[in-house]
């Protein structure tokens, strides 16, 4: 594999503009012409393209639900804990899990389709990962013995921790972002951001270099109506165009101004190339069931398949579910919301399989915290330590990385009534997804400034090894 | 020479220069033309500008006033202000009996089956429910029609800072959203102790945050109190995560660290306290007249307070961040009245709450001494009282870091205007008209186009961050800039869409197939429109408040000009609102 990257003195103290375009709307259209010129000799995918998909559950999917014990000893455990909340035994898909031989795991009843892909090989789980600083036990926690993430519990401060990687403190750049910022080079389109956000402003994609170009699920990137228009009669709209590029073409010094007409200069070029390579790309024929999370994952395979067009090497995509604060009513919510994502993660594993680009897309969830494993009536509360999913051709399967807790409250990793500490770190779990994207280990600290307190960067094994 | 109606930034800010011999230099003008018409008096002749009418000082105040101080005001509201002053208007405002949505509610459900008759529908599928688009009718139509702009303006603030939000359950119910958004409006100039109170006990936070039938615990059930709200109305609604000073800067400890408020411990204990609410009433049922604890929103009723089953209120004493131990026995609701009371005199309160309203009503970020003085008055109104809203909300707008020349011109001051503040400024400053005057706005495209419409935001953290910081030059003056989170390559185009449907269109499209849309009333604005300048003269009063630039000034007055064929008058107006709404001057607020 090639790793074209410079080397990332580049970002230290430079501003780019890769995120904000500056040339004329001219160049974008003679550069998108070359570009097209350029796909149409070549084949329309890219051997070396790589594209990380991040699902973030907002609002803290109660994941000792998702993920269970099934072995009856473990099982009778989780369903005292979980009182109310305990899913029946005989509910749970049975997972083929072949990395722990004496343990045994079920999956919610809702996820059948996760199912099938984690038994043949194309998706895994992590066991309690969460936010740290350091390997953390009941003691150290109790105790103050080790430095904690800020704002445990807190949903705003966790899902900012989640996506940045500092869980130290509150910074607005997140992992994905920096990694960007290292593997950018690898990419020709200087238009619009290699990361892409099916939902708005986030963290996780927000770098030094670039910020994330938002896309709607269904219209993909939003034009400005009557722009540019083709019939030379329609003066309204003629002078309607003039106006728009004549007030962005204006400078402001003004800080808040500046900031305006960078955004929506940045949003016209972006998508004048974006829609144009959209529009010439081919029908997905896989089905995609008529919601958001589905119809999000669509777009993110369209835009997929239009990677060579747009002068794409790497590109993070981000889509956010949420809605998964389940204080209330969680058995019967979380039964619909799971099903609503087994089936479109297997929607959109058929889409990259129809491209041929299974392997070179990888799907990671995430979300802000595990909940509380004792119930509040009908509900769970914000804990720490949950399980999360990854997915795709590149997946070494069938396995469960990390350590699954007991989850009697006597456990040596509970804490308060039944947040668990999490057992492996967000930086093992990211650590590893960046290097497949093309980090290289002497980097890895830029984009996890934590990893060496739980990683040894200089080790030739990977950090959890879910990655073939 | 020849004048134009000026923009004069020193008569800006409110300070009377003499005009006469010698003065004339600080006065630039704008004349596209020596061709006037008497009867329009904003044509940019001289005779009709330099005097006592033409002199815009005091209107452009008073129009940048009402934007703080109101969802949208009318160039006949702008003309009131600069009459009677800002301080008049605020005390009448006050004294003005407030609208309510509930209210609105019920003439909108009335329209709404009255429809359904009129349409030759039967009584057995008669409409039964209101939900959160019969809200968004209520919210519009009352917002297009009512006196008390302050309130409402202080409402729609408060309503970004206690979220409760149609993406829930609540969604199903707009008397549940109603309700709570009327008391908003009632608490606007009360005591921030009665609005928490009213917010813990009302059943809406109830059911968004979820200490609505929280039970008490039960060891053997391995059951325990919900923590939703205790942690909620700690970190969002009263003190925030760290110690605060007196203008809202963090406090260090020894180490220089900030110093966490409360603790995981302190949470659960605070959640022992909001157990055992439930609704207080039941609506019509065939069942039962009493409600019950366990009653779900479909049988309660969501407009009356919550009450406390003591049978289900946990026992005990709670402590409170770890040294205020609770009164025992007492009961749930003396229980939560001092919970309330202690987190109330947190030292928090004051600039935690006053910042954000700042940064809601005025700017993005308040300078410290600006904090400060809004938080003092918080905490003592001058007669003692701790919470006055009412002395708050004076103070904050009659600041001079609100009023005057010289923070008008600060380069940290601005703020981004929030997508339903430009959409309802913009349609009360134009002028809109709907043949029955029913202006039901489902506002549901706007949503989608634009991330806002009021009550649904996607969480309880509102739609964006007090303290997001947009990338590039706001993060590197390490300035905040909450309302570019929700400003993304989406939205930025999705309101420039939303605007060009408005000078189209429609600015709110039809209730129903047969009623007719809501359109701009933009008769005035063509018969200024000969001259340009004469109708930027207006739209720099009714939208940009005196700050259109020369440069955007130029720009659209270059574009329109170009019109002169038959229907030039609409087009001129048309692409002029089109230009100076998606402008920066207009979207950047100072």
């Amino acid at each position: 594999m090639s790793q074209k990257y410079n080397s990332r003195r580049k970002f230290l103290g430079q501003v780019s503009c890769a995120a904000l375009g500056y040339s004329t709307i001219y160049n974008t259209l003679i550069n998108l012409k070359a570009i097209n010129a350029l796909s149409l000799s070549n084949s329309a995918l890219d051997p070396e393209y790589k594209a990380l998909v991040c699902i973030n559950l907002g609002g803290g999917n109660d994941s000792y639900n998702m993920l269970v014990p099934y072995l009856n000893s473990e099982y009778n455990a989780y369903k005292k804990t979980r009182s109310n909340l305990a899913l029946n035994k005989a509910d749970l898909l049975k997972l083929k899990i072949t990395n722990t031989p004496n343990k045994e795991y079920g999956l919610h009843p809702a996820m059948k389709e996760l199912q099938l892909m984690n038994d043949s090989g194309e998706a895994a789980f992590i066991a309690n990962v969460g936010t740290l600083l350091a390997p953390t036990t009941k003691d150290d926690f109790y105790n103050n013995k080790v430095p904690l993430p800020l704002g445990l519990f807190s949903h705003s401060d966790q899902a900012q921790h989640w996506q940045t990687g500092i869980p130290q403190s509150r910074t607005n750049i997140g992992w994905g972002g920096r990694m960007s910022d290292l593997i950018n080079d690898m990419n020709t389109n200087s238009k619009i951001s290699m990361n892409i956000s099916l939902e708005g402003s986030n963290y996780f994609e927000t770098g030094n270099d670039l910020v994330e170009y938002v896309v709607d699920p269904i219209d993909g990137a939003v034009g400005i109506t009557g722009y540019r228009p083709d019939n030379m009669y329609d003066v309204f709209n003629i002078r309607k165009t003039e106006g728009i590029d004549s007030l962005l073409t204006q400078t402001y010094t003004d800080i808040f101004k500046k900031t305006y007409t960078d955004i929506l200069r940045n949003s016209r070029d972006g998508q004048l190339q974006f829609q144009e390579a959209l529009n010439s790309a081919p029908e997905i024929k896989t089905q995609f069931t008529d919601n958001r999370f589905s119809k999000s994952l669509k777009m993110v395979a369209r835009i997929i398949s239009i990677h060579q067009s747009l002068g794409y090497k790497r590109q993070i995509f981000y889509i956010e579910y949420n809605g998964w604060d389940h204080h209330d009513e969680v058995l019967n919510n979380q039964n619909n919301m799971l099903g609503v994502v087994s089936d479109g993660l297997k929607e959109f594993r058929d889409s990259l399989v129809e491209l041929n680009l299974f392997k070179q897309v990888t799907t990671f969830n995430i979300s802000e915290f595990g909940r509380s494993l004792t119930s509040n009536g009908n509900g769970s509360d914000h804990a720490w330590g949950g399980n999360s999913f990854v997915m795709g051709g590149s997946i070494n399967g069938s396995k469960l990385y990390g350590k699954y807790p007991a989850l009697d409250l006597s456990n040596p990793y509970s804490v308060y009534e039944g947040a668990i500490i999490p057992t492996t770190s967000v930086d093992q779990y990211f650590g590893e997804l960046a290097q497949w994207m093309g980090v290289a280990n002497s980097d890895l600290p830029y984009v996890l400034p934590n990893i060496g307190s739980f990683y040894n960067i200089n080790s030739p094994s990977k950090p959890l090894g879910f990655i073939k | 020479m020849s004048l134009g109606i000026a923009f004069i930034s020193n008569l800006l800010c409110g300070q009377k220069i003499i005009l006469g011999a010698g003065n004339s230099a600080q006065i630039s003008t704008y004349s596209s033309s020596n061709w006037q018409s008497p009867k329009w008096k904003d044509s940019t002749s001289a005779n009709n500008t330099i005097n006592g009418q033409g002199l815009q000082a005091e209107l452009m105040n008073a129009s940048r006033f009402l934007y703080q101080a109101s969802l949208g005001s009318s160039k006949a509201e702008i003309e009131r202000v600069a009459n009677i002053g800002i301080k008049n208007w605020i005390d009448e405002q006050v004294d003005l009996k407030p609208s309510y949505t509930l209210d609105e509610l019920s003439r909108v459900t009335k329209d709404v089956v009255d429809w359904h008759y009129l349409n030759g529908g039967d009584s057995i599928d008669e409409p039964k429910y209101f939900y959160a688009l019969h809200f968004n009718y209520s919210w519009w139509n009352m917002n297009l029609k009512n006196k008390d702009e302050l309130r409402q303006r202080v409402a729609y603030a408060l309503s970004e800072l206690f979220v409760i939000s149609a993406n829930s359950d609540l969604g199903g119910y707009a008397n549940a959203m109603c309700s709570y958004y009327d008391l908003l409006i009632k608490n606007a100039f009360g005591n921030y102790f009665d609005l928490l109170k009213q917010i813990t006990y009302h059943p809406s936070m109830g059911i968004y945050l979820s200490h609505l039938n929280n039970p008490k615990t039960d060891t053997a059930r391995n059951l325990r109190p919900d923590e939703n709200y205790a942690r909620e109305i700690m970190q969002l609604f009263t003190i925030g995560l760290f110690e605060l000073n007196i203008d809202g800067s963090l406090k260090k400890d020894s180490k220089g660290n900030a110093i966490p408020t409360y603790n995981q411990r302190d949470i659960q204990e605070l959640a022992k306290i909001f157990t055992g609410m439930s609704f207080s009433e039941v609506m019509m049922n065939p069942y039962r007249d009493t409600s019950d604890f366990g009653d779900g929103l479909y049988l309660g009723d969501p407009t009356k307070p919550m009450k406390v089953f003591e049978n289900h209120h946990e026992p005990g004493p709670k402590t409170l961040f770890g040294k205020y131990v609770t009164k025992w026995p007492q009961s749930g609701n003396e229980d939560i009245d001092e919970a309330l009371t202690v987190i109330f005199n947190h030292p928090n309160v004051g600039p935690f709450v006053c910042k954000q309203i700042i940064q809601r009503l005025i700017k993005s970020n308040p300078s410290p001494s600006y904090v400060a003085r809004i938080s003092r008055i918080f905490n003592d109104d001058g007669k003692g009282v701790r919470g006055n809203l009412n002395a708050v909300i004076r103070a904050i707008l009659l600041d001079d870091e609100a009023r005057t020349c010289e923070w008008l011109e600060d380069e940290n001051n601005g703020q981004l205007r929030e997508p339903i503040m430009k959409y309802s400024h913009f349609v009360n400053a134009v002028g809109v008209e709907q043949y029955y005057n029913r202006f039901y706005n489902s506002s549901y495209d706007f949503a989608d186009k634009t991330g806002q419409i009021p009550l649904h935001a996607p969480s309880v953290f509102n739609f964006f961050s007090p303290a997001y910081q947009a990338k590039g030059e706001i993060t590197n003056h390490n300035l905040v800039s909450p309302e570019f989170q929700i400003f993304n390559s989406k939205t930025s185009i999705g309101f420039m869409n939303m605007v060009n449907n408005w000078i189209y269109d429609y600015v709110i499209y039809s209730w129903l197939d047969k009623d007719p849309p809501t359109v701009l009333l933009i008769d005035e604005l063509k018969d200024l429109s000969r001259d340009p300048e004469a109708l930027l003269n207006r739209l720099d009063l009714l939208l940009t408040h005196g700050n259109l630039t020369d440069e955007t000034r130029n720009i659209i007055k270059t574009a329109i000009s170009k019109f002169v064929d038959r229907d030039y008058r609409d087009q001129r107006v048309r692409l002029a609102l089109y230009l100076i709404t998606i402008s920066p001057d207009y979207a950047i607020f100072k």
